[in-house]
């Protein structure tokens, strides 16, 4: 008995409303999240039966193709220039159809155009590789029921010679999409998980720093001095500053070594760099010169947070916004590209500044100068607001009447 | 006497409930002035409004004649706060966090040594000054906060439950603190539950309940007015009567 009785205590302490609260939002995220993906997913999986062709033969053999990948359960879409390619096509040149007639491996070109570096993107280039499979597999059964002789041997066994061309930044290499991918997303894929981690330690360290100031009233102490409440808070966000001059610098060097690393291995770096997706110094600092704003914009929403804390326990639970605004972009950015959600959907995830850092390394891979300039943009105004309503915090009564308690919010009244 | 500290009509509103209703009262020079009353009365609302802490939602209150509403920064100048069960930074040394306090108050080197001197003297911590605030017990960091309360000798020093949860020997060392620094001419604002602790230390007391002050004057008076032994006495007659 005694022993229920401890653990009905235990469980009344464990299950309090952060708890309750924390799961509510959790459910939240994962329905919104879901729905997302799944968005996502049901295009990238209607894009997986699309096929775009080029023929440029325009012959019999050419036709029968077209017609047997129509059969395979393709929408193929026959298109007459390069510039109508969405994501990729297959192009059969002219001396197709002869080739073929001559039991000679014949050419096709899988012309891919990268305009994302999200994982999903990728899904909707594998249509054109499904396709070459099933034309290869084609030639081999036809020639297995006509017999297979030495002379048609070479053929049997490569029937189709794929000639694989990319574009990218408006620049095309003769090399494979799926390796212009893996580039590009190894230079970026560590930055948002980098980005992740140091708003969520910024954050905490800041809003459970005043929460403990709040909890044993120095703050108080240091608000009853000569000084100030305006350059309380200056010297709280400049030392949150500092800290993220600090951080940012440090994981920037980390990045840039990582990417050292990375650009020493087999990979033609100097064919990248004349493609345009390889990072470049200027691109380093112009990354740095983002994280310390998304570092300055988190330090100072928890500084915002943490001053409605009562304690460090709650101080935990009023992040808990700013860990979910930082979430929800972090996973988009890694499933998705954030520019080719619906409109709606784009203008909500937008408006959370922690998105254009995690787009931040595509969009410069990418060239979308603008884009890249737009967020560095709103983000700086973004920052401006929450000084604002930070100065208007500590100005207030507000700090020391209104707080979240461990067990409930309610208004704190000490009389 | 001079008047060090002027309530004139001060009230504190939060929301719909009613803090601090209306009340007046005046501090001399030198003087221990306490307020008393039980949990929720509106000591703290009081206090905190003086302290400049929070805003008063009418009335004002004058320290050597400045303005809380018009001057806050005039007021924070001729004051020190100390609240309820305080804490020090606990990452710094006593003498760092002395001096780390003398430098809020004044600008000036030569009187932040002399603060800083002035609080070594007052607390009388010796070398564990040098140690970590962490280390601390509860009767020592008591004694560092009120040493810096007076380092700066300031005009007021409002001190909230100036010894709650300390020992005898350190509660008593704090109380004669408060009666020494007092003569030389700080005047202090107390706020206590400790009935007997008031009596002893102060020259005058007003009794608060639901915002509202009901009695203000020396102990012997109010004792005598209300024919009770002690000053607890004296305030559940006037609970009563409430």
């Amino acid at each position: 008995m005694k022993f229920l009785a401890l653990l009905k205590k235990e469980v009344r302490d464990v299950i309090n409303f952060q708890l309750i609260l924390g799961l509510i939002i959790s459910v939240i995220v994962f329905i919104f999240l879901g729905g997302f993906i799944k968005n996502i997913s049901d295009t990238e999986v209607e894009n997986l039966t699309n096929l775009q062709i080029i023929d440029n033969d325009k012959s019999e053999q050419s036709r029968e193709i077209i017609d047997i990948l129509k059969t395979s359960g393709f929408n193929v879409f026959v298109i007459e220039n390069i510039e109508d390619i969405n994501e990729s096509a297959l192009i059969f040149s002219s001396g197709f159809g002869k080739n073929i007639l001559e039991n000679k491996t014949t050419d096709i070109e899988l012309y891919s155009k990268v305009s994302s570096l999200s994982n999903f993107s990728s899904v909707s280039s594998s249509s054109s590789t499904n396709a070459i499979s099933i034309i290869s597999n084609f030639y081999k059964n036809k020639i297995i029921s006509q017999d297979i002789s030495s002379e048609n041997m070479d053929f049997f066994n490569n029937p189709i010679l794929v000639k694989e061309k990319t574009e990218i930044n408006n620049k095309v290499a003769e090399i494979s999409s799926s390796t212009i991918k893996f580039f590009a997303i190894s230079q970026t894929a560590v930055l948002p998980i980098i980005i992740f981690m140091i708003i969520v330690i910024a954050s905490q360290m800041v809003s459970t720093a005043i929460a403990n100031e709040k909890g044993d009233k120095t703050l108080e102490t240091l608000l009853s001095t000569p000084i100030s409440r305006i350059s309380i808070l200056l010297a709280k966000i400049s030392a949150s500053a500092l800290v993220a001059i600090v951080m940012s610098s440090v994981y920037v060097v980390g990045f840039f070594l990582y990417m050292t690393g990375e650009s020493s291995s087999s990979m033609d770096t100097t064919l990248f760099a004349n493609l345009g997706i390889k990072l470049s110094g200027f691109d380093f600092i112009l990354i740095g010169i983002q994280l310390f704003l998304t570092i300055l914009i988190a330090l100072s929403i928890s500084i915002v947070l943490g001053a409605f804390s009562k304690d460090v326990k709650s101080a935990q639970i009023t992040i808990a916004p700013l860990m979910i605004s930082v979430l929800i972009p972090y996973i988009l950015s890694i499933l998705s590209d954030i520019q080719t959600l619906p409109p709606i959907i784009r203008f909500i995830v937008n408006l959370i500044p922690f998105t254009h850092t995690f787009t931040a390394g595509p969009n410069l891979i990418l060239q979308n100068n603008i884009l890249f300039l737009l967020g560095i943009a709103y983000q700086g105004i973004f920052l401006i607001g929450i000084l604002f309503i930070a100065i208007k915090v500590f100005s207030s009564d507000s700090i020391f009447t209104v707080s979240t308690k461990s067990r409930k919010f309610k208004k704190n009244i000490s009389m | 006497m001079s008047i060090c500290l002027e309530v004139k009509n001060l009230s504190k509103k939060y929301g719909s409930t009613i803090a601090v209703k209306d009340i007046s009262f005046t501090v001399n020079t030198g003087e221990i002035f306490s307020i008393i009353g039980p949990n929720g009365a509106g000591k703290t609302s009081t206090i905190r409004m003086i302290s400049t802490i929070i805003t008063p939602s009418s009335g004002d209150c004058f320290i050597d004649g400045h303005s809380l509403v018009k001057s806050p920064n005039k007021v924070r100048e001729n004051i020190t706060y100390l609240p309820d069960e305080a804490g020090a930074y606990k990452n710094m040394t006593g003498n760092y966090y002395l001096k780390f306090m003398a430098s809020m108050v004044s600008s000036e080197k030569l009187k932040q040594k002399e603060y800083f001197e002035n609080a070594i003297k007052i607390c009388k911590l010796g070398d564990r000054l040098k140690d970590k605030i962490s280390s601390y017990s509860r009767g020592m960091i008591r004694k560092l906060l009120i040493s810096r309360a007076v380092m700066n000798k300031p005009k007021l020093a409002i001190l909230d439950e100036a010894t709650s949860g300390l020992d005898i020997i350190n509660a008593l060392e704090i109380r004669r603190m408060i009666k020494e620094l007092a003569k030389k001419g700080t005047s202090f604002l107390l706020s206590s539950h400790n009935m007997l602790e008031i009596e002893y230390l102060s020259d005058r007391i007003a009794i608060i309940n639901k915002g509202v002050i009901y009695e203000i004057g020396e102990p012997v008076a109010i004792k005598q007015k209300y024919n009770a032994q002690n000053l607890e006495e004296v305030f559940e007659k006037v609970a009563k009567n409430i």
